[in-house]
């Protein structure tokens, strides 16, 4: 394998960590986003402790995953070498794969998406990753430009 | 990086393989699929069905490649013409005191008219012409909305609603409005779908745009204005969340679970072909289950089931069970409510809506 292949397989890598990482950490403080924020019409179901942890359901969950994918995109595209849409690319696939591997293992049986979550999840990340990684192709431009010349 | 997203959803199948996706999920029920309407003709996949208001009638557009508006009697005999045929009928709508029928119809060069037709048929009367693009109309309908006193109806000409008086002539009664969902039930106000999320209510009455209330009906894009019902009690959602179904009433931005989906197998509510019962104490959808997956979007073998709720007492049961899984399938409920007809691979059927 080459270095590149080496250097994307541990971004794919990186991205399924960030996203088993964001929902241990919500499984383990899940009663507090409960408590912080609800969507209109999830309210009942989770002051009965129905609603089950997972990044879109509740509003303080969905942004925490946000800003945490789009400050690793960045840090990730930012501080590692090749192109930026590569390592995009890269950490957006372990996000995915990872995404949809909790999701069929821990939410295969919800109502409102059915089976067609496999797709639907993994996308809502995208955006964020590509935030992360457009601005990280923005500074990095800037530091080329700023970067004195020899 | 070629390899990495091949690797990552190679990861995912294996995951939903482990996990038993793909195995058989949960347990057929006995089919029952009420009284078969006697139709000689199929009826459109996704056609709207309305009742006509003594309950004797269904509304539905025949599967043609130019559809017919048609009216199936339910004590027997053959359906009769209404209307057309046309490239496709939407809105459709029956005056309280039976004697019109309204529709949306004929896309002719970015444009969807609409028009009025005797409910007994004859010649339609083209009423008026939507003004802007029809990419910006839904294509569910919402065009053309009867006033439940009957004096006139709403008319979503994007991006105004004008109301017509059967009395004749025309108000402006708001802009920015991209379909009339609902009237109130004095006929003084509708409520309008103003983007995907956001509804106002217009006043009718006084001819002002004032937005009365904002409100979000839509959550996350979850179900659609089939879940919006505007009764004496006020304006009500039933909202689907991973659990199951709360109804949200507008004014308090209260909630309350009233259905909790069963849990078993490979389940998915399908939010597009809601009712609500005139009254608004019921609400009825498919609970569309896969008995036997193959892969991750092929259902070999499936049952679609059609839940009633009572929400007041928060009862539900299954009233109808049809084998397959055949998404598009519009209900509406009888008038007085008793009974509920729907469509299933072509046909229509009507059952009662006691809860068992």
């Amino acid at each position: 394998m080459t270095s590149g292949q080496w250097r994307n397989g541990a971004i794919v890598l990186a991205g399924g960590l960030t996203f088993l990482t964001l929902h241990l950490i919500f499984i383990l403080t899940w009663s507090r986003f409960l408590d912080t924020t609800s969507w209109p019409g999830y309210e009942a179901s989770a002051a009965a402790g129905l609603i089950e942890p997972w990044f879109v359901n509740t509003p303080a969950s969905l942004w925490v995953t946000r800003c945490t994918l789009f400050a690793m995109a960045f840090a990730i595209a930012f501080f590692t070498g090749g192109s930026t849409g590569s390592a995009a690319m890269a950490f957006f696939a372990g996000l995915a794969g990872a995404c949809a591997a909790m999701w069929a293992t821990t939410r295969a049986h919800t109502v409102e998406s059915g089976w067609l979550g496999f797709i639907i999840y993994p996308f809502r990340l995208l955006l964020p990753v590509v935030f992360g990684a457009a601005l990280a192709a923005i500074a990095k431009s800037r530091r080329t430009r700023t970067r004195p010349s020899n | 990086m070629k390899s990495a997203f091949p690797v990552a959803v190679a990861v995912g199948l294996a995951a939903c393989t482990a996990s038993g996706i793909t195995d058989n999920t949960g347990n057929a029920l006995p089919e029952n699929r009420g009284v078969q309407v006697q139709l000689n003709v199929a009826v459109l996949l996704g056609s709207e069905i309305v009742w006509s208001p003594d309950g004797g009638e269904i509304l539905f557009q025949t599967d043609e490649s130019q559809p017919r508006l048609m009216a199936a009697p339910l004590n027997g005999g053959s359906a009769r013409l209404i209307d057309g045929p046309r490239d496709a009928y939407t809105s459709i709508a029956v005056s309280p005191d039976g004697s019109t029928v309204y529709f949306a119809a004929d896309l002719q060069a970015g444009r969807r008219s609409s028009y009025s037709v005797p409910a007994a048929g004859g010649a339609a009367t083209r009423i008026a012409s939507t003004s802007s693009l029809v990419a910006r109309i839904p294509a569910d309908g919402g065009l053309v909305l009867p006033s439940p006193d009957g004096n006139g109806f709403a008319f979503t000409a994007a991006p105004d609603t004008l109301y017509y008086s059967t009395a004749g002539g025309s108000t402006r009664i708001g802009n920015g409005c991209e379909r009339v969902v609902r009237f109130s039930p004095d006929s003084r106000h509708v409520l309008c779908q103003r983007g995907v999320l956001t509804a106002g209510s217009y006043s009718a009455a006084d001819l002002q745009t004032k937005t009365i209330q904002s409100v979000d009906v839509v959550p996350q894009a979850q179900g659609s204005l089939h879940n919006v019902q505007w009764t004496s009690a006020g304006i009500r959602s039933t909202i689907l969340n991973p659990v199951g179904f709360e109804l949200w009433d507008v004014s308090s931005s209260q909630s309350t679970l009233v259905w909790t989906a069963p849990q078993r197998g490979s389940i998915a509510v399908d939010t597009r072909n809601g009712a609500w019962t005139a009254g608004g104490d019921r609400i009825a959808f498919w609970l569309v289950e896969c008995l036997k997956q193959r892969g991750f979007s092929q259902c070999d073998e499936g049952q679609s089931l059609l839940y009633v709720v009572q929400l007041a007492s928060q009862r539900s049961g299954i009233v109808a069970v049809a084998r397959g899984v055949q998404a598009g399938q519009a209900m509406a409920f009888s008038p007085d409510g008793q009974r509920i007809a729907y469509v299933f691979d072509g046909k229509i059927y009507h059952q009662s809506t006691a809860i068992p």
